[in-house]
C-alpha cells in the first residue's frame, strides 16, 4: 500500500468509526453494565421503620432508621421539643458505629504472653464471679456516662462490695460541682442558656462540645431566627475562634490558663460599675483589674470592658465556664463564675444559673453524685501509681478510655498494671482494652435500654429514654444486664431485676409515664421553679491564689466533635470532616499565627516538632490568625491506636503529652500545658 | 443570560453563614443518606470525595482583626449548569420540575469533563472501589445506588426524597408540583442543629427561601459568570459577600444587575 493510500485509510476509517453508533454505544453499554457486576453493593428493600430514642453519646434525641430489621441511619427526631429536631454529627454517626468493624464481637481473655484470645461468655461469668467475690472491699469502678440512671446499678454494685470506689472520667461537670460544692450551693449546678439574653461562656465550646450540645443549638436556631435579628447575645472567651466563637457577637481572647484571671476582672469591674456585691466578694474583686488582666490573658481591655457592660445592661444574663474537650479546668473558675453571677442576680433566676435538685439515686446502696464527685479518678490513678494507696483487687471499666483521654501525667498505665485484675466493658476495641485482663463486648447504644436523666449543661430536669431498636450483634450484652446477673449470681441484692424496670423508677420518681416516653422518643422536662436565692460562702475564694500565667507559649487542644470520642474512635464517614488544617499528610497540624510562628522562627506548612513536659510529637505547622498569639492550638481525637482502619494511622495522640496539675485545695485535676514548637 | 430551561418548581437554599458552626453534621447526615462510601484516609483532598463540603473561610487579617466563617457547599443545582453542556453521553442533565441536576451515574464514562467545567468544585470523580469494610454495607439505604469506581457523583438534593415526596402527594390526591415545605428536605437542612439551611421552592412565596433569597445580605457563589445557582448564601459581612465572586476593589457586592445599576449611577 502507498502512503497516500494507508493515510485515505486511516482517515477513512477514523471518521467513519466516530460517525457509527457502534463505538458509542459499546461505550456505553461498557459502562452501564459493568456497572452492575457484583463488586458494588446490592441494595436490600424491607419493612420500613422509623424508631425514636436518644443518642448515647451526646444525649441527642434521634430517630432511627430501621430498613427490614438494619439500621440505616440517624436523623434528629423532630417530635421532640427538647432539641427540636436538631442532630450533633456525633448522632449522626450512630448507624454506622454499630456497624463498625472495630466492635468486639466476643469475650477476649488476654493470655500469659499478653496477646488475646477468644473465650466464651461462661468462662468469663466465671472470671467476673470469682475475682468480685475475691475482691470484696476491693473493687473500683470506673464509667464515663454521668447521664445514665444505669450508674446506680454500678455504684450499688461497688458499695454492695464493699467499696466506694466509685468514679467518673474527670469532667467540667465534676470540677463545677466541686465549686458549687465549696461556695454552699445545695443541688447540682445547672444553666437556663434558653431563656438567657447575654450569654459569656468563657472556655465552654458549647455550640460543639460543652454540655446538652443539641439543646443548645436548639436554642440558637429559636434566638437567631434566619433573615431576623438575634434575640440574644454571645460572648464566647477563649484562645481560638472555635466552633462557638465564629457565631458568637464577639470573641474575646483568653489565653489558656488564665480563665481565672480573666473572670476575676469581670467580676472587678462589675462592681466598679456599681453593681452591688457584698463585702466578701469586694474584698475578692480588689485583687482583680481589667488592666492586669488584659496584660494576663492577652485580651483587649476595651472589648473587656464592653462585655461587663453588656452584661450589665442585659436583661437576663448567664456566666458559665467549661472546656472545649470536656476536661477539667479546677474548681476555681467556675466559683468565680458562680461569683459573677451571684453578683448580677443571676442564681436560681429565669435564664441564670439555677441548683437543680440532685439526682436522687433510685438504689438503696447507689451513691449520691456529690459523694462520687468528691472523688476523682486522676488522683486515684496516681496515687495507686506511686505506691501512695493500696491498689483494688479489682476494677472495671465501662464504657471509658482513659489510657488514650489522660495524660501521662495520670499514670492510668501504671495504675492499671498495679491492680491484680482488670475487666474492660466496652463496645468498640479502644486502647484501655489493650492494657486489660478482660475485655468484654458491651451493647451499643442503639442495642439497649439507657437514659440520659439531666445532663451535665442543663437548664431544668429533663429525661429522655434509650430503647433498643436492634438486638445486641455477635456477643455483645448490655452491662446493666451484665452486672445485674453477676450482683445475682453473687446473691446480692441490688434492689432491682432489670434495666426497664429501674428506668421505670427513674420515670415513677419523675411522675413520667414510662410507657408514653418509651413510645414517643419525647423529652421529660420539669420546668425549673425553685427561685428562692440561695446563700452563697465566697470565703473559700479568698485562701486562692491565683495561677500564675505560663510566660511560654501554651498548648490549646480542642476537639472535632464529628471526629468521635475516646470510646468511639473516629466513626467512618468522619474522616471527611478532619480538614487540613487539623490533619494532614499523616500528620497533626499545630495551628498558630504568624506572630507566634515568627517568635518561634516556624514557616507555614513546615514539619516541626511539639513538645511539651510529657514528650514531643511530629506537627505540621499552619498559620491561623484565629489563634490568639503564644498559643498553638491542636485537636484531640486523633493518633488511636485501638479502633479500625478509619482510626488509625492519624497523626498523634496530643492527650498523652499534656500536662495536669492539681489543683490547691480541691486536688482536682487541671490541664494546662506550656509547649514549644522547633524545626523537624 | 437565559436560563437553561424554565421550570415552575426550582428547588433551593439559602445557608445562613453566621449561623453555621463548621460542625459537620451536614457531611455526616449526606454520607449516610446518600450511600458515600467510607474512605479510610480523606487526608488526600484531591481524591476526597464530598457530596458537601464545608469550608473555612478567612477574611485574611491579622490577628485580632481576623474572622472565620465557615461555608457549607453542595452542588449549587445552576440554572445554566455548565457540566451539563459538556457532558458527552447526556449523564447529566436539568430536565426535571424542580430545577435539580441529575448525574445518572451508569451513563458516566468518567471523562471528568463535568468536573473540569463546574466552578464549584462540587464534582467528584470515585478514584476507588466503594467499599464498606465489615458490616457496614448493613446500614446502606435502600433509596439510592452505590456507585463503582470510575464515575462522577455529586450532590442531588437527596432527590430519592423529592420522589417520595411527590409520590405521597399523588397518593393523596395533590398536587406533586405544590409541594408544602416540609413535605421534602434534604439530609443536610433537617440535621443542621442551628438551622443554617433553609430549603424549598425558590419560585412558591410560600416557602420561606423565596422571601430570604432577596435579603440584601442574601448572594449566590461567582454568579457574574452566569451560572443561576440555586444555592443562595447570606451573611452580614460584607467581606464574607465579597469572597462569594471576584470582586474588583471598586465593585460592589451584589447580583450582576445590582453591581450594573450602581456602575451606572
Amino acid at each position: 500500500m502507498q502512503r497516500r493510500g494507508f493515510l485515505k485509510f486511516a482517515l477513512g476509517g477514523t471518521v467513519g468509526l466516530a460517525a457509527s453508533p457502534a463505538i458509542w454505544t459499546t461505550l456505553y453499554d461498557l459502562a452501564y453494565w459493568t456497572q452492575n457486576w457484583g463488586w458494588i453493593p446490592r441494595l436490600q428493600n424491607g419493612e420500613d421503620l422509623s424508631v425514636a430514642t436518644v443518642s448515647k453519646l451526646d444525649g441527642t434525641p434521634l430517630k432511627v432508621r430501621v430498613v427490614d430489621g438494619r439500621v440505616i441511619n440517624t436523623s434528629g427526631n423532630k417530635d421532640n421539643a427538647y432539641s427540636a429536631g436538631g442532630l450533633t454529627p456525633l448522632a449522626a454517626s450512630e448507624a454506622q458505629l454499630l456497624y463498625a468493624e472495630s466492635r468486639i464481637k466476643r469475650p477476649l481473655k488476654r493470655g500469659p504472653d499478653g496477646g488475646y484470645a477468644y473465650t466464651s461468655w461462661e468462662d468469663a461469668e466465671s472470671i467476673l464471679k470469682k475475682k468480685t467475690r475475691n475482691a470484696q472491699g476491693s473493687l473500683a469502678f470506673l464509667t464515663s456516662d454521668s447521664s445514665s440512671s444505669l450508674n446506680d446499678i454500678f455504684s450499688a454494685f461497688t458499695a454492695e462490695n464493699g467499696s466506694r470506689d466509685f468514679f467518673f472520667m474527670p469532667s467540667d461537670e465534676q470540677a463545677a460541682a466541686v465549686a458549687w460544692n465549696t461556695v454552699g450551693g445545695s443541688g447540682s449546678l445547672g444553666y437556663d442558656i434558653a431563656n438567657s439574653d447575654c450569654i459569656l461562656a468563657v472556655g465552654a465550646n458549647f455550640m460543639d462540645s460543652w454540655g446538652t450540645v443539641a439543646h443548645n443549638r436548639a436554642v440558637f436556631k429559636e434566638t437567631h431566627p434566619t433573615g431576623e435579628n438575634a434575640e440574644q447575645a454571645i460572648y464566647y472567651a477563649g484562645a481560638m475562634q472555635n466552633n462557638t466563637a465564629v457565631v458568637a457577637d464577639t470573641w474575646l481572647p483568653v489565653k489558656p490558663g488564665t480563665e481565672e484571671i480573666f473572670l476575676g476582672a469581670v467580676l472587678s469591674e462589675l462592681i466598679k460599675n456599681n453593681i452591688m456585691a457584698d463585702s466578701s466578694l469586694s474584698a475578692l474583686a480588689s485583687r482583680y483589674s481589667i488592666e492586669e488582666a488584659g496584660k494576663a490573658c492577652g485580651t483587649d481591655t476595651e472589648q473587656m470592658k464592653k462585655l461587663v457592660s453588656a452584661l450589665k445592661n442585659a436583661n437576663r444574663p448567664l456566666v458559665f465556664a467549661g472546656t472545649t474537650e470536656g476536661q477539667s479546668l479546677g474548681s476555681t473558675v467556675h466559683m468565680l463564675a458562680i461569683a459573677i453571677n451571684a453578683v448580677l442576680g443571676r442564681i436560681n433566676q429565669d435564664g441564670g444559673m439555677v441548683a437543680l435538685p440532685e439526682r436522687e439515686p433510685l438504689l438503696p446502696s447507689a451513691q449520691r453524685y456529690s459523694d462520687i464527685f468528691a472523688r476523682n479518678f486522676v488522683a486515684y490513678s496516681m496515687q495507686i501509681a506511686n505506691g501512695m494507696a493500696n491498689a483494688p483487687k479489682l476494677l472495671f471499666i465501662n464504657d471509658a478510655n482513659p489510657v488514650y483521654a489522660l495524660s501521662k501525667d495520670a499514670q492510668v498505665k501504671e495504675c492499671l498494671a498495679k491492680i491484680d485484675y482488670t475487666v474492660c466493658f466496652a463496645a468498640h476495641w479502644n486502647e484501655t482494652c489493650a492494657e486489660c485482663d478482660l475485655v468484654l463486648p458491651a451493647a451499643h447504644g442503639l442495642e439497649r435500654f439507657d437514659d440520659v436523666y439531666t445532663p451535665y449543661g442543663s437548664g431544668n430536669i429533663n429525661w429522655t429514654l434509650a430503647k433498643p431498636v436492634t438486638a445486641p450483634r455477635y456477643q455483645a450484652r448490655p452491662v446493666g444486664e451484665l452486672i445485674l446477673a453477676l450482683a445475682d449470681e453473687l446473691g446480692l441484692s441490688l434492689g432491682v431485676n432489670d434495666i426497664p424496670s429501674l428506668l421505670e423508677m427513674r420515670a415513677n420518681a419523675l411522675h413520667a409515664d414510662f410507657k408514653e416516653y418509651l413510645e414517643s422518643g419525647d423529652t421529660y422536662q420539669e420546668a425549673f421553679h425553685d427561685f428562692s436565692v440561695p446563700t452563697l460562702n465566697f470565703m473559700p475564694l479568698h485562701s486562692k491564689q491565683a495561677k500564675a500565667p505560663l510566660s511560654e507559649i501554651a498548648l490549646h487542644t480542642y476537639i472535632n466533635s464529628a471526629a468521635g470520642n475516646p470510646s468511639t474512635g473516629i466513626p467512618p464517614y468522619a474522616n471527611r470532616a478532619i480538614t487540613e488544617y487539623q490533619l494532614q499528610d499523616g500528620l497533626c497540624v499545630a495551628q498558630m499565627n504568624k506572630a507566634t510562628a515568627q517568635k518561634l522562627g516556624l514557616a507555614d506548612k513546615q514539619k516541626a516538632v511539639l513538645e511539651t513536659k510529657n514528650g514531643s510529637m511530629p506537627v505540621l505547622v499552619r498559620f491561623y490568625e484565629g489563634v490568639m498569639p503564644d498559643v498553638v492550638a491542636v485537636m484531640a481525637g486523633l493518633g488511636h491506636t485501638g479502633f479500625d482502619r478509619f482510626s488509625v494511622n492519624k497523626g498523634n495522640n496530643i492527650l498523652e503529652i499534656t500536662q495536669i496539675d492539681m489543683e490547691a485545695g480541691s486536688d482536682l485535676p487541671v490541664w494546662l500545658s506550656a509547649v514549644n514548637v522547633v524545626k523537624g | 443570560m437565559a436560563h437553561f430551561k424554565d421550570f415552575a418548581v426550582r428547588y433551593g437554599m439559602v445557608i445562613d453563614l453566621d449561623k453555621c458552626t463548621g460542625c459537620g453534621a451536614c457531611m455526616m447526615s449526606c454520607q449516610a443518606e446518600n450511600n458515600v462510601a467510607p474512605q479510610e484516609d480523606a487526608g488526600n483532598k484531591l481524591r476526597a470525595l464530598n457530596w458537601l463540603k464545608v469550608y473555612r473561610l478567612s477574611n485574611n487579617k491579622e490577628y485580632p482583626e481576623h474572622e472565620t466563617v465557615f461555608l457549607p457547599r453542595p452542588c449549587m443545582q445552576c440554572g445554566n449548569p455548565s457540566c451539563v453542556t459538556v457532558c458527552p453521553v447526556v449523564a447529566t442533565d436539568k430536565n426535571e420540575e424542580g430545577g435539580i441536576v441529575s448525574q445518572v451515574t451508569p451513563r458516566c464514562i468518567g471523562c471528568r469533563y463535568c468536573m473540569a467545567s463546574c466552578p464549584y468544585h462540587a464534582r467528584y470523580f470515585n478514584w476507588f472501589d466503594p467499599y464498606w469494610p465489615g458490616d457496614l454495607k448493613e446500614a446502606l439505604s435502600p433509596d439510592v445506588s452505590t456507585r463503582p469506581r470510575g464515575v462522577v457523583e455529586k450532590c442531588s438534593f437527596c432527590h430519592q426524597r423529592l420522589m417520595k415526596a411527590k409520590d405521597k402527594a399523588i397518593a393523596n390526591g395533590e398536587d406533586p408540583l405544590a409541594l408544602p415545605e416540609e413535605a421534602y428536605q434534604t439530609a443536610c437542612t433537617e440535621a443542621c442543629p442551628n438551622g443554617a439551611i433553609v430549603f424549598g421552592d425558590l419560585n412558591n412565596p410560600e416557602h420561606r427561601v423565596y422571601e430570604l433569597k432577596q435579603s440584601p445580605y442574601a448572594f449566590r457563589l461567582l454568579e457574574r459568570l452566569g451560572t443561576d445557582p440555586q444555592v443562595y448564601y447570606m451573611s452580614k459581612r460584607e467581606w464574607v459577600r465579597r469572597l462569594g465572586d471576584n470582586y474588583l476593589g471598586h465593585e460592589e457586592t451584589g447580583s450582576p444587575e445590582r453591581v450594573l445599576l450602581n456602575n451606572s449611577h
